[in-house]
C-alpha cells in the first residue's frame, strides 16, 4: 500500500502551467507515494497579504491549512506558496495543524532523501533560476543538488544569479516598466551565458520571464523544475 | 485606469542609461562584499546574527545606555546636546558655529546622512555660514546642487565625466577626466578650506556607551582633517547608533566595512575621545556631540523597531533589484533603497511614504545582505498593512472560500494578465500547455 500524500496545486500552476502539476504527480509516484490533490483547495492567501489586507489573507490561509488537516505531509510545487504556508502563517499569526508543508524539491531532497535520478533522454544545458522566496523557507539549496544528479543535464552559471526575476505578484502589474526591466537584466545574463533553457520552481517567475522574453522576440525555453525531473522518467 | 505609482513614473522618465550605471556598480559591490565578509569571518552569517543580537540589546536598553554614554562623554570633556527633532539639532549646531565665528563660520563637513536628514547645509548657509562638503562624492553633489542617490556612494548615478564637468563649472582646474586628476583637483581645492575652517562637522558611525567615545569611519582622510584641524568639532549622531562596549568594534568594524565597500576595514577609523588635552599639540579645542532623535524614539515603540539596528552600510541598496532600476532619487527621501522604504514611512508616516513599501518585489535579497539581519520584507508587509483598509480584499476572499467559484475564476487569469505587460505574451501558454489536463481539477492525470 502506497503512502498517501497531499498536493497543493497553487493557483498559477493551475491556471497557466498544468504540465508542472502533471509532472509533480509523476515524480511523486516515482518516489513511491500516492499523491492526491488537497480537496477543496483554493489559494494560499499571498495576494491579499502582499497587498496589505492581512485580515482577508488570514481567512484564506486559515481555510487552506484547515483543508489539509489530518495530512502529515503536503507537497507544494511552488517556493512562493510554500513560503506563504509556512513563513506567511507565522507573520499572520495563523496557528495550529500538524501538517508539514514541503516545497517539491525540498520534499525530494530532505524528506525522501533522493540521491539518484534517471538520466535525461536528450542532453540539456539549463540555467536554474532560484525563486526568491526560498529565503523565507529558511531551507538549504535542495534544487541544484537534485539537478546535479541528472545525467545529461548541464547546469550553466549566470552573472548575478541570485537576482530576482522582477515578477513580485501584483508588483508586475503596478510597476510594469521596473518589473520588466529587472526581467530583462536576468534574460540578458542568461543569453550571455549561452544557455537556452531556463528552469525554476515557480510558475510566477517562469511566466514572467517567458512573457518578457517573447515580447523581446527571444527564443528561450522555460520549464518548471518538476517538468525537467519528470522528463527523465 | 489605475494611477501610475511615482516609482514607475520615475523609471519611465529616467531611462535606460541611469539603470545601466547603477546595475554595473551594484553588481561589482555585491561581489566585493561577499569576498570581504567571507575572508573576515569564518561564518559571515553567524556574524550577522550576533551583530543583530547586540543591536537589539542596545535598543532594549536604549534609555539607560544613552545616559551612561552621555555621562562618560561628558567626563571626557565632550559637550552633549540632545535634539528632539531636526530644528533643535540645526539650531544647536548653528549656535556652536556662531560661537566659533559670530559673523559667519567657515565649516568643513565630512560625509553624514544624519546631516542630510536634518537639512543642515541649507540651515547653516541661511544663517550666514560657509559650508563645504569634503567627501569627494558629496562635494560633487554640492557643486551640482544635486542630492545623494546612495547612502555610501552618493554619486553612483554619475560617471567620472559628470564629476569632472561639475568641477570645471565651479572653476576648479583639472588635468583630465581621469579619477586621479579629479581627486588631485579636489585635494588642491579642499586643502585650503581645511586650513581656514573654524568648525568641522562629522556624523558618527558608532557611539560607545562604555567609554563615551565616538567612532567615525571613512576612506578619504577628509574626516580626519575635518575633525582635527578646526578649533571646533561637532558630531551629529542618531540616538540608535550606540554599541555597548569598545570590544564590540572588533565585530562591527569589519562587518560594516565589508558590507559597505567590500574592504577588510575602512582606510581610516577614528575613535574620538574628546577635545585636545593640555599636553597635546593638536586636535580640536572643543568637541560637541549632538544626539538626534527626530522620530527615532517613536520608531522604537512601533512595529518597525528593528529597522533601528541599521548601520547605514548600503548593502541592501546594492542587492535590491528595484533600487538597481531606479537609483536612490526615486525614493524622494534622504534614506533610499530597502532600508529607506521602511525608515521613510516609519519616520514620516505611511500617508506620505506608504508607496515606498509597495515598490518592492519582496525578494528578500536585502535581508540576506543585511549585516544586522533586519527582516525588511516582513517590515514592508507590515507597512503595507498599515496603509491598507483591512477587508478591502473581501470579494477576493469570498471567492477563495469557495473552491468551485475559485476554479471558475482561475480560467479568467489570462484576462488579468493583460494588465501585466510582462505576461501579455504568455497567453499562448494557455493554449499550448494547459489543455493537457483541462477539466481535471488541479491537473491530476
Amino acid at each position: 500500500m502506497l503512502e498517501r500524500i497531499g498536493v497543493f496545486s497553487t493557483c498559477l500552476a493551475d491556471a497557466l502551467w498544468k504540465d508542472a502539476l502533471a509532472a509533480t504527480y509523476r515524480i511523486l509516484a516515482h518516489v513511491g507515494f500516492e499523491a492526491v490533490p488537497v480537496s477543496g483547495q483554493t489559494c494560499c492567501g499571498q495576494p491579499a497579504m502582499n497587498n496589505g489586507d492581512f485580515a482577508s489573507a488570514r481567512a484564506v490561509l486559515d481555510r487552506s491549512r484547515a483543508q489539509c488537516a489530518g495530512q502529515a505531509d503536503v507537497v507544494v510545487p511552488s517556493t512562493s506558496c510554500a513560503a506563504m504556508l509556512r513563513h506567511g502563517a507565522s507573520l499572520l499569526s495563523v496557528e495550529g495543524g500538524s501538517t508539514q508543508w514541503w516545497e517539491l524539491g525540498e520534499f525530494l531532497w530532505k524528506k525522501c532523501r533522493v540521491r539518484s535520478w534517471p538520466a535525461l533522454p536528450t542532453p540539456l544545458r539549463v540555467v536554474f533560476h532560484p525563486a526568491c522566496h526560498r529565503r523565507m523557507l529558511e531551507s538549504d539549496d535542495c534544487h541544484t543538488p537534485l539537478l546535479a544528479l541528472v545525467e545529461g543535464l548541464e547546469l550553466v552559471k549566470i552573472a548575478d544569479e541570485e537576482q530576482c526575476c522582477g515578477f513580485g505578484g501584483s508588483f508586475c502589474a503596478t510597476h510594469p516598466t521596473i518589473s520588466s526591466g529587472i526581467a530583462q537584466a536576468k534574460l540578458g545574463a542568461i543569453r550571455e551565458a549561452g544557455a537556452e533553457n531556463v528552469v525554476s520552481t515557480d510558475v510566477g517567475c517562469l511566466a514572467h520571464l517567458e512573457g518578457v522574453d517573447r515580447a523581446g522576440g527571444g527564443g528561450l525555453r522555460f520549464q518548471h523544475f518538476a517538468e525537467v525531473l519528470a522528463a527523465c522518467l | 485606469m489605475p494611477l501610475t505609482p511615482p516609482f514607475e513614473e520615475f523609471r519611465r522618465s529616467a531611462g535606460e542609461g541611469l539603470t545601466q550605471k547603477i546595475r554595473l556598480a551594484s553588481s561589482t559591490k555585491v561581489s566585493q562584499r561577499k569576498t570581504a565578509l567571507s575572508s573576515a569571518f569564518g561564518d559571515p552569517d553567524s556574524a550577522r546574527i550576533h551583530a543583530a543580537a547586540i543591536k537589539d540589546f542596545v535598543l532594549s536598553n536604549l534609555g539607560t545606555m544613552l545616559e551612561a554614554f552621555e555621562a562618560a562623554a561628558v567626563r571626557r570633556g565632550i559637550e552633549v546636546v540632545w535634539a528632539r527633532d531636526a530644528q533643535e539639532a540645526n539650531e544647536a549646531i548653528e549656535d556652536v558655529c556662531r560661537e566659533a565665528r559670530p559673523k559667519g563660520a567657515r565649516v568643513v563637513k565630512g560625509k553624514s546622512m544624519a546631516t542630510e536628514e536634518i537639512g543642515l547645509n541649507h540651515h547653516l548657509e541661511q544663517a550666514g555660514h560657509h559650508v563645504v562638503e569634503t567627501d569627494l562624492g558629496e562635494f560633487v553633489v554640492q557643486l551640482d546642487g544635486d542630492h545623494p542617490s546612495h547612502i555610501v556612494t552618493p554619486i553612483i548615478h554619475k560617471d567620472r565625466h559628470d564629476s569632472a564637468a561639475a568641477f570645471r563649472k565651479a572653476g576648479i582646474v583639472l588635468a583630465s577626466d581621469e579619477p586621479e586628476a579629479i581627486a588631485e583637483g579636489a585635494r588642491a581645492h579642499l586643502r585650503s578650506e581645511f586650513v581656514a575652517a573654524d568648525v568641522g562637522i562629522s556624523g558618527a558611525n558608532f557611539g560607545i556607551a562604555e567609554t563615551g567615545r565616538i567612532v567615525v569611519v571613512e576612506n578619504e582622510g577628509n574626516n580626519r582633517l575635518s575633525t582635527t584641524a578646526p578649533h571646533t568639532h561637532i558630531a551629529l549622531m542618531g540616538i540608535e547608533k550606540l554599541l555597548p562596549r569598545e570590544r564590540d568594534l572588533a565585530l562591527f568594524l569589519p562587518l560594516l566595512a565589508g558590507s559597505a565597500t567590500g574592504q577588510p576595514l575602512t582606510v581610516y577609523t577614528h575613535i574620538i575621545g574628546g577635545p585636545r588635552e593640555a599636553a597635546e599639540q593638536d586636535g580640536p579645542r572643543r568637541v560637541v556631540l549632538v544626539l538626534l532623535d527626530n522620530g527615532r524614539s517613536r520608531v522604537l515603540h512601533s512595529p518597525e523597531r528593528v529597522i533601528l539596528r541599521c548601520l547605514r552600510c548600503g548593502a541592501c541598496l546594492n542587492v535590491c533589484p528595484v533600487y538597481r532600476e531606479v537609483s536612490g532619487h526615486a525614493y524622494r527621501h534622504v534614506y533610499p533603497g530597502p532600508l529607506g522604504a521602511v525608515l521613510a514611512p516609519s519616520l514620516e508616516g505611511v500617508e506620505d511614504y506608504g508607496d515606498l513599501a509597495r515598490a518592492s518585489t519582496l525578494c528578500g535579497a536585502c535581508q540576506e545582505a543585511c549585516p544586522v539581519n533586519i527582516p525588511i520584507p516582513d517590515l514592508l508587509l507590515g507597512l503595507r498593512r498599515q496603509a491598507t483598509r483591512q477587508g478591502s480584499w473581501t470579494l477576493w476572499r469570498r471567492l477563495a472560500e469557495n473552491d468551485r467559484a475559485w476554479r471558475a475564476a482561475l480560467r479568467l487569469v489570462p484576462l488579468a494578465q493583460t494588465l501585466a505587460p510582462g505576461w501579455r505574451e504568455s497567453h499562448a501558454r494557455l493554449d499550448n500547455h494547459s489543455t493537457a489536463a483541462q477539466g481535471e481539477p488541479h491537473g491530476r492525470p
